[in-house]
């Protein structure tokens, strides 16, 4: 997957991730686009639908569980649930 | 070097901190001898079965021990094939019409396990340009089917129909069929789905199915006994229904029924109905004479209910913290795994074997110990249970409510 884009939307879609994510910080890592869910954030699958249940409310968006197998940092989140905001609200 | 299971290290580890110091392992049960439907020798102790799915008590009717004892000695001990090559026999036919007749449905499949029955539905239902909401707290077997599958995956919160809504008005403009997949009684809980309000939520919108597990709710639920829809007054709006014969029906095996037209394509298309040996005979016919005996069970229905209620009454008199309402699965909620257990071995050293259920297999991460009734328990078994369980909890210094303190389980 590609870097985040920068407009608008998407920026405002990384606010609400980091905000969301930001409550499941155990580790106390400083979250950035390139922070990864399992090495960097020790989430389990259980801790991943948690969390994604929360950005799913935030967000007001479904996110299919067929995305989260290829999304390994914050950066490819931003992409996938960008996208799918544009869909869903656009 | 690397070792092929280093990957499971952390699962050893979790394991070894729990269980790794000898004691009784719930995870390795051995049942030595099985007495009867409520009792069975386990390490040398008498004990109380109150973790089993076997509702009605049916592992031992006559009439289905004597069904499966002829079909085993015509037809011998198993089919040595799929169902679609040399593995369907005139009595897996007969299964299906009964199912089919039983459930007012026009179509029926049996599959060689319920697991089974929800990989090969999920999976090949929908396909890549369709939507699957399903319940977030789904058993495994769905996860894993619609994992299989090519449809897109959406989970809505716990038997909320308000969620599912929301999710499905925004797919309203997308093309694709939806399919709804809940439970009818989801296992961990005991806790029904609000089938009303998700038939009403589903009749909002086109191209919109329903696919009900009914696992834990078929002969159970229900005048009849034909689980939720039944007891609900809505057999027409559910477009599948999924079960099991491991459960109720007291035997193994798993089921879809429908009325769309087509549905009997599925046995070409699904491929863990395809590649799988079929049911042995005596499994077949045993399965066919249970479930008779649960269409005619309203009297082994009542039985159960009146179990379910003393053991909610006794356990909740006592302070324990219960994860739903008066269904037959009991879930005691525990404050953490240890203690959960620490709990669990008190009570098989106390002669009574309960499921212990730990994360992530559980809702909102909680550690249960779930009871699960059978019609054939006695009101003096039960008094035992909730004996044992104030047993335990006295000697874990968890003291019952009735002594002014709050109660430490839960």
């Amino acid at each position: 997957m590609s870097a985040a884009p920068s407009d608008g939307a998407s920026q405002d879609v990384r606010a609400a991730v980091l905000e969301v994510l930001q409550t499941f910080n155990k580790t106390g890592t400083t979250l950035g686009d390139g922070t990864r869910f399992t090495e960097d954030l020790n989430f389990d699958s259980l801790l991943v639908m948690e969390f994604i249940a929360a950005l799913e409310d935030r967000l007001d968006i479904s996110v299919p569980l067929n995305v989260l197998p290829d999304i390994e940092t914050v950066g490819q989140l931003v992409v996938a649930t960008t996208q799918i905001v544009r869909e869903e609200h656009g | 070097m690397a070792d092929l299971f280093d990957r499971f290290e952390s699962l050893r580890a979790r394991r070894d901190g729990l269980v790794g110091d000898g004691g009784h392992d719930p995870f390795q049960v051995e049942m030595d001898e099985v007495l009867s439907q409520t009792e069975a020798m386990i390490g040398g102790r008498h004990t109380i079965l109150a973790g089993t799915n076997n509702y009605l008590g049916l592992t031992f009717a006559p009439e289905s021990l004597k069904a499966a004892h002829d079909a085993l000695d015509a037809e011998g001990t198993g089919t040595t094939g799929s169902r679609v090559a040399n593995g369907t026999y005139s009595g897996h036919k007969a299964l299906e019409y009964a199912l089919s007749d039983f459930l007012g449905k026009d179509h029926a499949i049996v599959f060689s396990t319920g697991y089974l029955a929800n990989l090969s539905v999920l999976s090949t239902l929908v396909g890549a340009d369709d939507y699957i909401l399903m319940d977030a707290d789904c058993h495994a077997s769905i996860y894993d089917g619609v994992r299989m599958g090519d449809a897109q995956i959406i989970r809505f919160k716990h038997n909320d129909a308000a969620d599912l809504d929301k999710r499905l008005a925004r797919l309203a403009k997308k093309p694709g069929n939806k399919l709804i997949v809940i439970e009818g009684i989801y296992s961990m809980l005991g806790d029904k789905a609000p089938l009303d309000e998700i038939v009403a939520v589903k009749k909002k919108y086109e191209d919109v199915y329903l696919l009900s597990d009914e696992a834990h709710s078929l002969g159970v639920l229900g005048r009849y006994g034909r689980g939720l829809p039944e007891e609900m007054g809505l057999e027409d709006d559910v477009d599948f229904i999924v079960g099991t014969f491991s459960k109720s029906v007291g035997t193994v095996g798993g089921f879809c029924v429908s009325s769309h037209p087509q549905f009997d394509l599925l046995r070409l298309a699904c491929r863990p109905y395809i590649f799988t040996a079929s049911l042995p005979p005596s499994v077949v016919a045993s399965a066919k004479a249970s479930l008779a005996l649960v269409e005619s069970g309203g009297a082994l229905r009542k039985r159960l209910m009146r179990n379910a209620e003393h053991l909610h009454k006794g356990l909740s008199a006592l302070g324990f913290t219960l994860g739903g309402d008066v269904s037959p699965v009991v879930a005691v909620v525990a404050p953490e795994v240890e203690i959960g257990v620490a709990f669990w071995r008190g009570l098989m050293d106390g002669g009574v074997y309960v499921n212990l259920a730990l994360p992530p297999a559980t809702p909102q991460n909680f550690t249960l110990l779930r009871c699960s009734l059978c019609a054939a328990h006695t009101i003096e078994q039960i008094d035992r249970i909730i004996e044992v369980f104030a047993g335990v909890a006295e000697s874990l210094d968890m003291l019952p409510a009735q002594s002014g303190k709050k109660a430490a389980l839960g």
